[in-house]
């Protein structure tokens, strides 16, 4: 079975081809529900969010042609799976993707801070300058966990390092990215 | 009230994650190969200037090392990174074929997953460039069943090589190696353009309002995109007094109103050869990044070698076509090499 180059798959979605999304869900489709799942944790609403999303890739391609198709694919679902978690009810919350945002509240989150939108978005803007002045093993780690929601030892295994090395250099990514934050003056 | 807190600041957390760099989601994905293919070409690199070396001091007998499957560069390797050097195979197999070799360079298998890195390069003259393509015209063969792709990775410009990585997995989790992989190529393209065009031969405010028109129906078309309708469809004749090519390879050949939609028919030469193609938007100047999307209609010419391709935007009748403007990419060609590249070898660690 032959998977299709990016381009290709971008240039199918052009010509409005079906096919296009048959290409898209062999190639992405696995990493998108990973995404989903650990945001939604279960597994019908994953279904709706994935299909969404495919909906959204053929709407805007064209005009859009991304760069990177895995990256803009998958920010997609991501976008989808967090509205519809945040809209189902409290018996179809997800305990581990709760956690996963508390783990960061004490180290990015403050009371000013959920109140004010510019301040959000600056403070956006200061996360990313620092995660490029991270060493690219931290960085990765860092979205790995937070942006694609990925337990430790999924992180682990994939990165060929302990579970215990991945805590650590998250640990200390968090406390340099808060320093860093107040250095700057976006937290106290 | 602290449960509400507790939902704001999750919410302002996710807000900032969601807003992360693209580069560094992608850099997330592709972490693990992008570190392989970084020490790979660091590896290649140690290769060449090990040959350059034997070659320079008229060192006799790097035909035999090499054939024993260990270059002076896999000493330097192992020196340099020792892990990696132990993971990556050399493969010492390849084929000339018009002028052009084509070689494995080396091979790496983790557990279901085998990652085949393959060069090519002209070695008589500048066929190959960073825009070379195999056009589908790749195939890969193993006696399993796998899924397999291969992309290109990088354009050496200095050794005018261009470097392919073809990924192998098993479907289920059984281990890959013990099989073996004939990879082979027929013909690519390379020297391709993309050419961006705002067509502004076509006056949207005098679109002619009764152009020739002719009915097809769902069999006579190559594709169809962007609408469910079905059955037949009025489209345009062929004009030869409006037709202009904005690029070699691609000619506006007709466009008008049609029962309220406009509609432009493109002709792209010889698709199957050169992958000539590309598309054409509306733009609403009275709005930022808001298009119209075409419905599609393409056909095979006479011949079938060229493809009509026609967009029709349906905007209603009371359009007024100052607001919109047309913006179209084309990616053409006229490089075509062909030959008959094949390496067979086994799909094993060392």
């Amino acid at each position: 079975v032959k998977v299709l180059e990016d381009r290709l798959i971008i240039k199918l979605f052009y010509e409005r081809s079906e096919k296009a999304i048959d290409e898209l869900a062999k190639k992405y489709g696995k990493l998108c529900k990973a995404v989903s799942f650990r945001i939604i944790g279960n597994e019908q609403d994953v279904e709706e969010c994935i299909n969404d999303t495919y909906l959204a890739v053929w709407n805007t391609i064209p005009p859009q042609h991304p760069e990177h198709l895995s990256a803009y694919c998958v920010a997609i679902t991501r976008n989808q799976s967090i509205k519809r978690y945040r809209s189902n009810t409290s018996k179809k919350r997800n305990s581990y993707y709760d956690a996963l945002l508390d783990e960061m509240s004490e180290y990015l989150a403050s009371d000013i801070l959920v109140e004010d939108e510019i301040l959000l978005k600056e403070m956006g803007e200061y996360i990313n300058e620092f995660l490029w002045k991270c060493k690219q093993i931290d960085r990765v780690i860092f979205v790995k966990r937070y942006w694609f929601c990925m337990e430790i030892g999924e992180i682990s295994k994939e990165l060929k390092v302990s579970d215990n090395y991945v805590k650590v250099h998250l640990h200390r990514t968090r406390e340099k990215c808060k320093d860093y934050l107040r250095k700057e003056g976006i937290m106290s | 009230m602290k449960s509400e807190l507790v939902e704001k600041r999750r919410e302002a957390l996710e807000q900032i994650i969601s807003g992360l760099d693209e580069t560094y989601i992608t850099e997330a994905i592709d972490y693990k190969s992008n570190k392989e293919t970084i020490l790979f070409w660091r590896y290649l690199k140690k290769v060449a200037v090990a040959m350059l070396m034997v070659s320079i001091l008229g060192i006799s007998g790097i035909t035999v090392v090499a054939a024993c499957g260990y270059t002076p560069a896999m000493e330097i390797l192992s020196k340099l990174y020792p892990d990696f050097a132990k993971r990556i195979k050399p493969v010492n197999e390849s084929c000339i074929d018009n002028d052009i070799e084509m070689k494995v360079e080396g091979i790496y298998i983790e557990d279901n997953v085998a990652k085949v890195y393959i060069s090519m390069r002209d070695l008589t003259s500048d066929r190959i460039d960073e825009t070379i393509d195999l056009f589908d015209s790749y195939s890969i063969h193993t006696d399993g069943a796998q899924i397999g792709s291969c992309e290109f990775v990088e354009y050496d410009a200095v050794n005018k090589m261009a470097y392919f990585l073809i990924e192998l997995q098993n479907e289920k989790d059984n281990p890959i190696k013990g099989k073996y992989m004939t990879f082979s190529v027929s013909r690519f393209l390379s020297h391709k353009l993309t050419t961006d065009s705002n067509l502004l031969e076509i006056n949207l405010d005098e679109v002619p309002l009764n152009p020739e028109i002719r009915n097809v129906g769902d069999e006579q078309l190559r594709f169809r995109g962007g609408s469910n309708d079905g059955g037949r469809y009025n489209i345009l004749q062929y004009n030869n007094t409006q037709a202009f090519s904005p690029v070699e390879g691609v000619q506006i050949t007709a466009w008008g109103i049609i029962e309220d939609e406009l509609h432009i028919q493109v002709y792209y030469e010889d698709i199957l050869t050169f992958d000539n193609h590309g598309y054409i938007l509306l733009k609403d100047l009275n709005a930022e990044d808001k298009y119209v999307y075409p419905k599609t209609y393409a056909y095979f010419d006479s011949d079938n070698v060229g493809s009509y391709e026609e967009y029709v935007f349906d905007l209603g009748s009371e359009t007024d076509w100052n607001t919109y403007s047309l913006e179209a990419r084309f990616w053409t060609c006229t490089n075509l090499t062909e030959g008959n590249w094949k390496v067979t070898f086994p799909i094993e660690n060392k």
